[in-house]
């Protein structure tokens, strides 16, 4: 009998696991016992951290996006619609068009969404740069700014130990904003004020989610005359006024709220009633090591919906794909699981306009900051620009 | 720290390297050499390179490195193997006196491996074809 292998999601997660699978699977693909299809709820592939870039002037739409066909090996079977139900008893998906897919393995990468909307006024008075308009309007704002107050905060999801979406993001746009600000002329009119909440994953009062790299963030904010305050955890805003509340009873008043917005899964993923995640965020209870879902059979889940301390970011899809495609190959070949998922996280963060900064992680080491530097900036921009459309297609 | 400088003068001492004049010598043309070099800051780039080169070193994992290998053995692999068809195919065309008449080469598909071939080319054409069967997402 031919397995059928459904993979949900065409981003970063979905797409190079797809691909991956075809590879390691060929030999029954070429004949015929096994099967992959992909489905998305989008013809296009986008490239998201580029957002961050658009927010700075840095990226078209069309240079951060791909059609997903041309991304695919062609023996993946491609279908556009959406999932708006899992029926992990009958092994099937339930699409907005109707129609049902049938498995005998799954894989979930349907990534997380921003949700501004769960905190008071945020969303009509904060800014972010998660989604390609949100950036863009953002964009314009920092082009035009001449003086005042620039307000960053970073929200944490409920569930605890569960990280926002790529974790070092709100340093490189307080870093980018610094240049973008100084190469206009404007930096000594307009204040920049980072802020972190008062719990971030295991650590509390901190600037950064990992202790290494909080020790070493102050002298570099210093360095750029960047403000920074710790245990600012936003309760609420007042748009009219442009006020941000925190829990902890501070007022800041704000020109640009520049904010890590809460985040959750998607619809069909929180509707599907295996999440224990709180403040219904939807995250899929993970096994850290095999990245199967706890109680479910042959379904797996990487990227943003998972519900793993390891950041959301494409850094850790790139390590956790090959343990899923690893894991389905061994079960197809040899009945039972192969790989373990050890929390690794590789990236290049950004860090100002023109430096990068290498870093990697796992569930035992943190990152170790290095000095950035101007070739670590030209990796991270070849990255953008070439490198993560072969990593997609699972070459690299 | 101080075993480490008593180990370099261990080993200047034993080896008398900087008391030799040649190396004196040689020594003074490198320094004058990375005058500038560090003057402009261009030094600490050879620095950023080799952080960077270990930085690589450390992100490479088994993971990276077989899709890198299957990467590289399936262009090989397909240069390869284009390459030996057109070596074959041109020697074969070289030794035809004069070129063949339209109806000869139509004989020619009476080979099967001939047919075995043009069936591939066909199914190439599929594979194109598959790859091309979502029409372009509409850019909005
Ligand atoms: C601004 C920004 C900067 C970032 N910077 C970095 C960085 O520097 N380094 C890094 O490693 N990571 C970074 N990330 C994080 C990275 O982009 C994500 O972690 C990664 O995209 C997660 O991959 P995923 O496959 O889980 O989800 P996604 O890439 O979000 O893909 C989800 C896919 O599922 C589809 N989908 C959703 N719902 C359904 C449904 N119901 N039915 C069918 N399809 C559905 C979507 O269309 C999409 O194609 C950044 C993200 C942002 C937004």
């Amino acid at each position: 009998m031919k397995k059928r292998i459904l993979v949900i999601g065409g981003g970063i997660g979905g797409t190079m696991t797809a691909n991956h699978l075809v590879s390691k699977l060929y030999p029954e693909i070429s004949r015929n016992k096994v099967e992959v299809s992909l489905l998305s709820n989008s013809p296009w592939h986008y490239y998201k951290p580029a957002f961050m870039y658009v927010a700075f002037n840095k990226f078209f739409k069309d240079e951060l996006r791909r059609p997903q066909q041309s991304l695919l090996r062609p023996e993946i079977n491609f279908i556009v619609d959406e999932v708006e139900s899992f029926e992990f008893n009958a092994n099937r998906v339930r699409c907005s068009s109707g129609k049902f897919y049938d498995y005998d393995y799954l894989v979930i990468s349907t990534g997380c969404l921003p949700a501004p909307e769960r905190i008071e006024g945020l969303k009509e008075a904060g800014d972010h740069f998660y989604q390609y308009a949100p950036a863009k309007a953002l964009a314009e704002k920092l082009t035009t700014i001449k003086k005042g107050r620039i307000f960053v905060t970073v929200n944490f999801p409920q569930t605890p130990n569960v990280p926002h979406q790529c974790g070092i993001a709100p340093i490189e746009t307080t870093l980018m904003l610094d240049d973008l600000l100084r190469k206009r002329g404007v930096r000594d009119k307009v204040e920049i004020v980072y802020t972190y909440p008062t719990v971030s994953q295991l650590l509390r009062n901190c600037l950064f989610m990992q202790k290494d790299t909080c020790e070493v963030l102050p002298t570099i904010f210093e360095q750029r005359d960047i403000k920074y305050q710790h245990g600012f955890s936003l309760s609420h805003v007042d748009p009219d006024k442009k006020i941000a509340y925190s829990h902890e009873g501070k007022e800041e008043n704000f020109d640009i709220l520049m904010a890590t917005p809460p985040i959750r899964a998607v619809d069909a993923v929180i509707n599907s009633g295996v999440s224990q995640a709180q403040n219904n965020e939807g995250w899929l209870p993970t096994d850290h090591e095999t990245m199967e879902v706890y109680g479910l059979n042959n379904v797996f889940v990487l990227g943003d919906t998972v519900d793993l301390p390891v950041s959301k970011a494409g850094g850790s899809c790139h390590s956790q794909s090959p343990v899923i495609v690893n894991n389905i190959a061994s079960h197809i070949r040899l009945g039972r699981l192969c790989d373990q998922y050890d929390g690794r996280v590789v990236a290049i963060a950004q860090m100002g306009l023109e430096d990068g900064m290498p870093l990697w992680y796992d569930y035992s080491s943190d990152v170790q900051p290095t000095p950035p530097n101007k070739l670590g900036g030209l990796m991270r921009k070849s990255f953008n620009r070439g490198v993560y459309w072969s990593v997609a297609r699972g070459l690299v | 720290m101080n075993t480490q400088n008593e180990n370099i003068e261990d080993i200047t001492n034993t080896n008398n390297l900087l008391t030799n004049p040649d190396a004196q010598e040689g020594l003074v043309e490198l320094i004058q050499k990375l005058e500038p070099l560090l003057a402009g800051r261009r030094l600490n780039r050879i620095v950023d390179l080799m952080s960077v080169t270990a930085d690589v070193v450390d992100m490479t994992d088994d993971y990276m490195i077989e899709k890198l290998c299957k990467s590289y053995e399936e262009v090989i692999g397909g240069a390869w193997t284009a390459g030996n068809i057109v070596r074959m195919a041109g020697n074969e065309v070289r030794q035809m006196e004069e070129p063949p008449t339209l109806w000869s080469l139509l004989k020619t598909a009476k080979d099967p491996e001939v047919r075995r071939g043009l069936a591939f080319m066909l199914m190439m054409a599929r594979g194109i074809g598959k790859q091309m069967n979502q029409p372009l997402p509409e850019y909005d």
